[in-house]
């Protein structure tokens, strides 16, 4: 082979090479400019926890924070949009605060809560949702040097706090934002209260007496069980009992249509069956109710016991005797 | 005709159901719980008499002479302490002589003793008190509020018999039963 030709061949082959470079370096370029296209920045800062401290007994409760939703375009330098979900760590379906942290509590041992999020340059608050994500945010870079643009409010309304059982309660929330196909979360946070400073006491199942008619012979004894639920440490509760034919000797079934009496004992058992033990007059009596159910489970956990004499029965005149009889349940 | 009686009978519940009713109240949840319920109570009448003893006259006859009487004190309960009246009538029935009197009839020959019964209000003076015609209510009086009256007695009755009678009386035993029917007042 002659030696220009080897030349051309070989000036030939180095420029190929060269073509093969610079086609192999071309393409290492639009990759390394596709790679700084997509860099993109999205995060959301911690968001710190919501203690509401306890409860007055009245009023609903809102609280608000603030902290940085980071969505951009660190190429372009320019915001991108972001949209974001609040979830419940313990439930899919709604916002709870569970009574003791017990996440299987249901009913009046949970508390609903409600979010709101807005980003600090729009004006409106939208309520969140458990299971669906927000409208499109424009973010802001990262660290937020212009101040923090996520907005979060809780808010507890008095009507369900009112209707709750005493004690601690908290539920555990998470954040987090997606970008097209990018997402970021943050650690979860917490949102607690303390419902029932004061404990609470509820009595129920009551029901009224009728003694029937005496005619004459034998004592009359007649037992009502109850229910009687308290917030207090071991649903602990005092009880007293007023009636309006009362008098410092104790109580009285008083004559419709006379000033006559029937001395009545009545007396209390810490018990959903009775019979009483502990006289009542004008003195308190002490138990431990229901501490966990105002309905106490629809049973009955105390009782009261109303003793009628023979020899006080046949004292009395013939007619109608009635008496009405206030208990009153206090915590302890 | 069944539902007719129960009808009736729910018509008769609701006409006895004391009226006092209807203040149950359940209490509220909160610092403190207030609760009330209603009790009821029917006394009906109840009297009771005892203490009785039987009286026994004794014998008469020979030289003796006048009236014969005796008195026997009783306990009459009535609840509350109410006032009572008492209808005595006897095993023998009203005399054949006077429907108003009493009378022993003799064992063996049917002959007639009439005598008359008188009631009071107290353990004592029966005999000073009018007579109790047979089957009428007597005079009202005021019973006791212990069955016993605290082992006392608080009425008397008085059994009359005028000496005419005993004169008029075949030689025999004589005997009755009086019933006391006590009745509140």
């Amino acid at each position: 082979m002659p030696y220009f030709r080897l030349q051309a061949r070989l000036w030939f082959k180095t420029k190929q090479l060269r073509v093969l470079v610079s086609a192999a370096i071309s393409l290492v370029g639009l990759l390394f400019a596709e790679v700084a296209w997509a860099e993109r920045v999205l995060s959301i800062d911690t968001i710190p926890d919501f203690n509401f401290g306890t409860w007055a007994n009245a009023g609903s409760l809102s609280a608000t924070t603030s902290v940085c939703a980071a969505s951009w375009d660190t190429t372009g330098d320019k915001g991108l949009n972001y949209r974001t979900l609040i979830d419940n760590v313990f439930s899919a379906t709604d916002y709870y605060l569970y009574l003791g942290g017990n996440t299987a509590a249901t009913g009046n041992s949970r508390i609903k809560i409600t979010f709101e999020h807005k980003d600090s340059f729009t004006s409106a608050w939208e309520v969140m949702s458990v299971d669906s994500f927000e409208q499109p945010q424009k973010g802001q870079p990262p660290n937020c040097p212009g101040g923090n643009n996520f907005q979060l409010r809780v808010n507890i309304s008095s009507t369900e706090l009112s209707s709750k059982l005493g004690g601690e309660y908290i539920g555990y929330f998470s954040p987090e934002l997606k970008d097209g196909n990018l997402s970021a979360t943050a650690p979860s946070f917490s949102v607690s209260i303390s419902v029932g400073g004061v404990p609470e006491v509820k009595i129920s199942h009551l029901d009224s007496i009728n003694f029937g008619q005496h005619s004459g012979l034998g004592d009359i004894s007649a037992t009502e069980t109850f229910c009687i639920y308290s917030s207090a440490d071991n649903g602990a509760y005092r009880i007293s009992i007023s009636s309006t034919g009362q008098d410092a000797e104790g109580h009285y079934l008083v004559a419709t249509a006379s000033a006559d009496k029937i001395p009545m004992a009545v007396s209390f058992v810490d018990n959903g069956t009775g019979p009483g033990t502990t006289a009542l007059t004008d003195n308190f009596a002490y138990g431990n109710g229901d501490n966990s159910d105002t309905d106490c489970s629809g049973g009955d956990n105390a009782a009261l016991t109303f003793d009628l004499q023979e020899s006080d029965l046949q004292a009395a005149s013939t007619g109608q005797y009635s008496e009405q009889i206030t208990l009153l349940v206090e915590p302890e | 005709m069944k539902y007719r009686n129960m009808l009736a009978i729910v018509l008769a519940s609701l006409v006895a159901a004391p009226a006092a009713f209807g203040q149950l109240r359940q209490g509220d949840l909160g610092l403190t719980s207030e609760g009330q319920i209603d009790l009821d109570l029917q006394v009906l009448d109840s009297v009771e008499i005892n203490r009785l003893a039987n009286i026994d006259f004794g014998t008469y006859g020979g030289t003796q002479t006048g009236d014969i009487g005796a008195a026997e004190a009783y306990c009459v309960y009535v609840n509350g302490g109410d006032d009572y009246t008492i209808t005595p009538t006897s095993s023998n029935g009203e005399a054949d002589d006077d429907d108003d009197k009493f009378h022993l009839l003799g064992d063996t020959d049917s002959d007639q003793i009439m005598y008359t019964v008188k009631f009071i209000g107290a353990a004592d003076g029966a005999s000073d008190a009018s007579v109790t015609n047979y089957g009428e209510a007597s005079a009202s009086f005021k019973g006791s509020v212990k069955r016993d009256c605290d082992n006392t007695d608080n009425g008397q009755l008085y059994i009359d018999i005028a000496e005419q009678e005993i004169r008029d009386a075949t030689t025999d035993t004589y005997q009755d039963t009086l019933i006391l029917l006590v009745n509140p007042v």
